[in-house]
């Protein structure tokens, strides 16, 4: 039987590894000495454009990507739960996973396509 | 400013925020908010985008730690996320109907109540210890259907704790709750979910306390996509808080199984009367336009 607290555990130490790494990265090369002045770029508007500076390695990129981790990391740990669950044929917890997942991804989707910012 | 204060005040910031939000079970936007909005000058839109992403750093490093430690219980956490993230879709669409003044009243009588609560049970924990009431506890109803069990190792009290979920109903309507203020307030309601869980469902306070760090991060995960979509959330600011917020989660959970629950108890009672305070502060300023002290911008 798979060890859920095992797999979890690792999906957030890669997701928080990877994207303190980036963060850093993206900062230093942001801050050096004789670095160009750069702006953010928008993700969703700009993907092709994400990738690009990704192989350039420009910072504004670096941070973007990294940011993306960050956010992704919870919910690739509750896909990985319900997958778990799944695997170990506990049918309840892989639902209530499943569940929690559909919610996120439907808000997060209407949001996107609705262009609605959250509540400040 | 320099560039290294640039770097090195949010990081400082965000190092503070995740080491008590790690001790307590909490996200910490209630401290990144305002310093960012008031003494760095960002807009309060980008503070709140840059304050969300620190909490799913924070989510992703105390919830790791904990994880790791068997502190959290995953199983408890995904059962309580299905109330958590429809109770904030609620609110969300709530936030579109209720005035704003009285929301923020009924949520700091909610934090009044539940300091009250939690300050009078603050031996609560040495108690079921003592009477081992929370391993022969007997689950009902959704809690036996569920069947939820944990046990970890208390470095304070150098001895392994059993477990046993009980009254679940409770639990998820205050975790509902806690969604629903998330969805309409922009609170995180990590206190909320701690302190319900061991008031009402028989989950130790240190396992409260990591079970609510762990699920704060998916909470905070829709926003932040949002914000990520309308380019609210700019990586250039919140890059140095995250790795702030990393640090001081890691060194938090390295504290929080150290401490008596009694201390952290003590700790919670005082950070939810404050969070209360601020609620109240900011509905009588939405009302009747009377101005109290609080370190709160904007939001909560």
């Amino acid at each position: 039987m798979a060890d859920v607290n095992r797999l979890v555990y690792f999906v957030l130490v890669v997701g928080m590894a990877a994207s303190t790494a980036l963060f850093a990265v993206g900062l230093a090369l942001t801050y050096a000495p004789g670095a160009e002045p750069t702006s953010t770029v928008d993700l969703i508007s700009d993907l092709p454009g994400l990738i690009e500076g990704l192989a350039e390695a420009r910072p504004s990129s670096i941070l973007c990507f990294a940011t993306l981790i960050l956010v992704l990391t919870p919910v690739a740990r509750i896909l990985v739960c319900a997958l778990v669950f799944l695997a170990n044929r506990d049918l309840r917890f892989a639902l209530l996973s499943f569940v929690v997942l559909s919610i996120i991804v439907t808000s997060a989707l209407m949001g996107v396509l609705l262009g609605i910012k959250p509540a400040a | 400013m320099a560039p290294i204060a640039l770097i090195l005040i949010p990081m400082l910031v965000g190092a503070f925020a995740g080491f008590f939000g790690a001790l307590l079970g909490f996200g910490g936007g209630i401290f990144i908010v305002p310093i960012l909005a008031l003494y760095l000058g960002l807009p309060i839109q980008q503070a709140i985008a840059a304050s969300i992403a620190s909490v799913i750093a924070t989510s992703n490093a105390g919830g790791s730690s904990y994880v790791e430690q068997r502190i959290t219980n995953v199983k408890l956490a995904v059962f309580l996320e299905v109330c958590t993230t429809a109770g904030a879709v609620t609110g969300s669409l709530l936030a579109l109907l209720l005035s704003g003044w009285l929301l923020y009243m009924v949520f700091s009588l909610l934090l009044v109540y539940l300091a009250a609560a939690a300050f009078r049970t603050r031996g609560l924990d040495e108690a079921r210890f003592a009477r081992n009431a929370y391993t022969m506890s007997t689950p009902r109803g959704l809690a036996g259907w569920l069947d939820i069990r944990g046990i970890y190792f208390d470095q304070a009290e150098a001895a392994k704790v059993e477990y046993v979920v009980t009254t679940a109903g409770s639990g998820s309507l205050f975790s509902y709750v806690a969604g629903v203020g998330s969805g309409l307030l922009g609170i995180g309601g990590g206190v909320i979910k701690v302190t319900a869980m061991n008031l009402y469902m028989n989950v130790p306070l240190k396992a409260a306390i990591g079970t609510s760090k762990f699920m704060i991060g998916v909470t905070a995960a829709t926003s932040a996509l949002l914000f990520l979509a309308s380019g609210t959330l700019d990586p250039f600011t919140a890059a140095p808080i995250c790795i702030g917020t990393t640090l001081g989660a890691t060194l938090g959970t390295w504290a929080m199984n150290r401490l008596k629950s009694r201390t952290l108890k003590l700790s919670l009672v005082a950070l939810m009367a404050y969070l209360g305070y601020a609620m109240a502060a900011r509905g009588l300023a939405l009302s009747v336009g009377v101005h109290l002290p609080t370190l709160s911008v904007g939001g909560s």
